[in-house]
């Protein structure tokens, strides 16, 4: 057996922490030792207590680490350790990086290279919904890799945001990597594998637990050069997430929001607090990667052609928020009906889109 | 001696005539019942005894049989007292008629004096008097404004027995009852509510209208507080009025369930609105005498059903047959009834449980699993049958003192009348009454698209994330708007329009 496959055995103990595992590293130097080594041995190591000890003699006998490299065949996982060429280098520098990764997808030369990493909310607003699609595409346009953690909401637009522009994106997940959660990322999930990346440290089977949820913001905001909070409330998992990065070192992005919105309460503290406003994806291009932004920093402009002149007007109505028929109909005079033709005209040339019953320009 | 007299039944709404036979043979004094009565008819008995009795006339103390035929059909009611009680005194022949006993129908409930009290369900029975070619009815005075309502009958009022008697014997005459259809309907009713009272809203108005006009059914989802109960409660002054025809069908079925309360006639399309913890039965009809429920009091009428994920899940799938036929066949031991239930649903709903997803100055607290659950209640097949689905949203207090004139329902009223009017126009030969009937078929033949709208409608399905099953219902939607503008020819802003009325059908609920 290899060295990698010791690692896996000590990372699938329950009772090994990821901190026993880098102090028996240090008593060990390598983990093949570790498992050869005689019961007397091990109770003179001081790493170990009586009940990692247990443990350890158990795994042994019901031959653990057998099992699972077969589970991981037949669900066609693979995994990485830390001491892996691939294992991305950003992320050994964090504190207690995660000794295994789980991964689906393949690993690309420069998938871990420039990574940005988008969180917020999963009960999102529209605002954020979109902007986090909107920052995403733009960052991943520009090859830089999307991290994310598949959530609801925020998470997983800012994964459509990456596939949309067809570019590179990782999504971290706080559960075993054969649970998709929530379920309704199904699809999301696949075209992640086929494009991008899908990883956890935790072993397949883990169920989705809370917990284990802040253990897994460590490594969205460890891969990444920057973290960007779209939408947050004041007690919140991306909170979490900027915090680690404060910690690892990194930068923190927050998207400015209604003081008024809960969902934007957390985004605009962390902005008192001194993280940094971003509000088009040009803010970290030029924060982290001058190379990208120089060339091109045009408006953004809606494309007006083949839209008549009501259609025009009712765009920039909406725009300034009279998002339903009966505002606009206050606003305009019109009547209802041609209102309601125009919202469909407006629809099928793909200009607005509804959401929670209100209209939105895309 | 035999003697025969004829009186009335009711099996589901419609009136069946019973022949009440009454043979007096010498023997022990006996008396027997039979043709499958109820108590309240085995009851009378005594009171025929009481009656006749108290009005100098001698009881025959002999062997009287009664027969109700046909013997096959469960009767009940207090209907024959009467009938009985003149059968007995022609057989025993201390009444002899000069006047043909034959074509005259007896109905009404004796006291023991001998005074005729009410009954409920005359008109339907008088209905099926006049079908069968009777030229008299005698009905208690108290029913004698409704019986009259049907034509091509003479409707003698009797307050008392004695007056009965002294009719078929000759020596006074009754006066017919004469009242005329339309006058009462043309009393139009005076609503206490009125569509000017809503400010603002002008979207759901107008979806309303389009309801009334086609008789599609409708769901309003908002949350709390927006007024979607306050606008379904005007819905009824905006309806079409009801043509003599229709509002005798809608007096039929009030009248067998006794809900006229004094009024002659039902002038005005029903509006009903249960709680929200109705049971199934009363919801669609039934018990052990098969009574109309909610669906069939609402026939031709609207049923608003408010918080619509809170009634039971069992009692809205119920809906779905008919939604569907128009008609509820409803099978006991006693009886199987079919009732008319062809009425407009509309319902209103939140769009979470909190009720606050869809608002923006509200946080909505529910999880996703919680939103799915409440609105997995409303099933899919429900929701097929409810033609237009439209968000209603709070009006914020600035737009209230902004807006000055809101039209009147009966601005409304007209518009929908008229388009009411091209409908049974085009659909004269149909055998239908309103576009939300149209059959895939018919839509072919009234609903002609041309190339233009045809592309629209592709565009839409391709780039508007709707369902299949809403194409038809466009389509219906589009052929009621065009009607509201008084347009044969539907075009592309009339389709535009209709398409805005799906929203139920584009995963409301999701962006991506």
């Amino acid at each position: 057996m290899k060295e990698k496959e010791y690692i896996l055995w000590i990372n699938l103990l329950q009772t090994i922490t990821v901190k026993n595992y880098y102090d028996l590293y240090d008593y060990f130097d390598n983990m093949e030792s570790l498992y050869q080594c005689s019961e007397d041995q091990l109770s003179a190591c001081p790493v170990l207590d009586d009940k990692n000890i247990e443990e350890i003699k158990s795994s042994k006998c019901n031959l653990l680490l057998e099992q699972h490299l077969d589970t991981l065949k037949n669900k066609n996982i693979e995994y990485i350790t830390i001491q892996d060429e691939q294992y991305p280098p950003i992320l050994k520098n964090i504190h207690l990086p995660p000794p295994i990764i789980y991964y689906r997808g393949k690993i690309s030369n420069s998938i871990f290279d420039n990574c940005i990493s988008i969180v917020g909310s999963r009960n999102a607003s529209y605002y954020g919904l979109k902007s986090s699609e909107k920052i995403a595409l733009d960052l991943a346009s520009k090859n830089i890799t999307i991290v994310s953690g598949l959530a609801r909401g925020i998470d997983s637009m800012a994964h459509v945001g990456a596939l949309k522009a067809k570019g590179k994106t990782i999504a971290i997940l706080g559960n075993g990597i054969d649970i998709i959660y929530p379920k309704e990322n199904k699809y999301l999930y696949k075209q992640i594998t086929e494009i991008g990346l899908i990883m956890s440290e935790f072993p397949p089977g883990t169920k989705p637990i809370n917990y284990n949820f802040p253990r897994r913001n460590r490594i969205v905001s460890g891969l990444s050069l920057g973290t960007v909070i779209i939408e947050a409330a004041c007690k919140s998992g991306s909170l979490i997430t900027a915090k680690y990065a404060l910690e690892q070192g990194r930068e923190v992005y927050a998207l400015p929001g209604n003081v008024n919105n809960t969902n934007s309460k957390g985004t605009n503290l962390l902005i008192k607090e001194g993280a940094k406003i971003i509000t088009s994806c040009n803010d970290i291009l030029e924060d982290i990667f001058p190379m990208f932004s120089a060339s091109d920093r045009k408006k953004e402009v809606t494309d007006l052609t083949n839209l008549t002149n009501e259609e025009i007007q009712i765009l920039k109505l909406i725009k300034m928020g009279y998002w339903d028929s009966d505002k606009l109909h206050q606003k305009l005079n019109l009547p209802i009906k041609s209102i309601n033709y125009l919202l469909t005209t407006l629809e099928i040339k793909n200009k607005i889109v509804i959401y929670k019953g209100n209209y939105f320009v895309k | 001696m035999l003697s025969n007299i004829y009186s009335c039944s009711i099996n589901g709404i419609d009136g069946i005539i019973v022949e009440v036979e009454v043979d007096i043979s010498s023997g022990l004094p006996t008396y027997a019942l039979v043709g499958l009565p109820d108590t309240a008819i085995k009851e009378s008995k005594e009171r025929v005894f009481s009656a006749i009795k108290n009005n100098g006339f001698k009881y025959p103390m002999r062997k009287i049989t009664i027969n109700l035929a046909p013997a096959n059909i469960k009767k009940e009611g207090a209907y024959y007292d009467l009938p009985i009680a003149i059968g007995i005194l022609c057989a025993s022949e201390s009444l002899v008629p000069v006047l043909p006993i034959r074509d005259c129908v007896l109905i009404g409930e004796l006291s023991l004096k001998g005074n005729i009290r009410p009954v409920k369900g005359i008109l339907p029975m008088v209905l099926a008097a006049r079908d069968n070619n009777f030229k008299t009815i005698i009905v208690p005075q108290e029913n004698a404004m409704e019986a009259s309502l049907v034509g091509g009958i003479n409707v003698l009022p009797a307050k008392h027995i004695y007056q009965v008697i002294e009719y078929f014997a000759g020596k006074t005459d009754i006066d017919p009852y004469v009242t005329d259809i339309d006058d009462i309907l043309s009393l139009v009713p005076e609503h206490s509510v009125d569509f000017n009272e809503v400010k603002g809203q002008e979207s759901v108005k107008r979806a309303m209208e389009i309801a009334a006009v086609g008789y599609h059914n409708m769901i309003m989802v908002g949350p709390p507080g927006s007024g979607k109960t306050m606008l379904a409660r005007r819905f009824a002054t905006i309806l079409p009025k009801l043509t003599p025809e229709e509002s005798l069908e809608v007096t039929k079925i009030y009248s067998i369930s006794g809900l006229l309360k004094g009024q002659p006639l039902v002038t005005e399309r029903p509006f009903r609105s249960p709680h929200h913890t109705i049971s199934t039965i009363s919801l669609i009809g039934g018990g052990t005498f098969p009574k109309p429920g909610e669906v069939s009091l609402s026939h031709l009428g609207v049923l608003f059903l408010d918080e619509m994920p809170e009634f039971k899940k069992s009692a809205l799938e119920v809906l779905r047959q008919p939604m569907e036929d128009n008609i509820v066949n409803i099978s006991r031991v006693t009886a199987s009834i079919t009732y008319p239930a062809s009425f407009l649903l509309i319902s209103s709903m939140n769009p979470c449980p909190c009720g606050y997803y869809s608002d923006e100055d509200h946080n909505c607290q529910c999880t996703p699993r919680q939103i799915k659950n409440y609105l997995s209640k409303i099933s899919g097949p429900l929701l097929d049958r409810i033609d237009i689905h439209i968000e209603v949203k709070q009006t914020k207090i600035d737009d209230l003192q902004n807006i000055e004139v809101c039209e009147s329902s009966n601005d409304i009223r007209s518009r929908v009348n008229e388009a009411r009017d091209i409908q049974l126009e085009r659909y004269k030969n149909a055998g239908i009454y309103f576009n939300s009937q149209l059959s895939a078929s018919q839509i072919k033949k009234y609903c002609h698209l041309g190339k233009s709208e045809e592309s629209l409608m592709r565009n839409a399905f391709e780039n508007m994330n709707l369902s299949a099953r809403a194409y038809h219902r466009i389509i219906k939607l589009a052929r009621t708007i065009a009607d509201i503008e008084t347009v044969e020819k539907i075009n592309e802003v009339h389709i535009g329009e209709a398409l805005q009325y799906r929203n139920l059908d584009r995963k409301y609920w999701e962006i991506y």
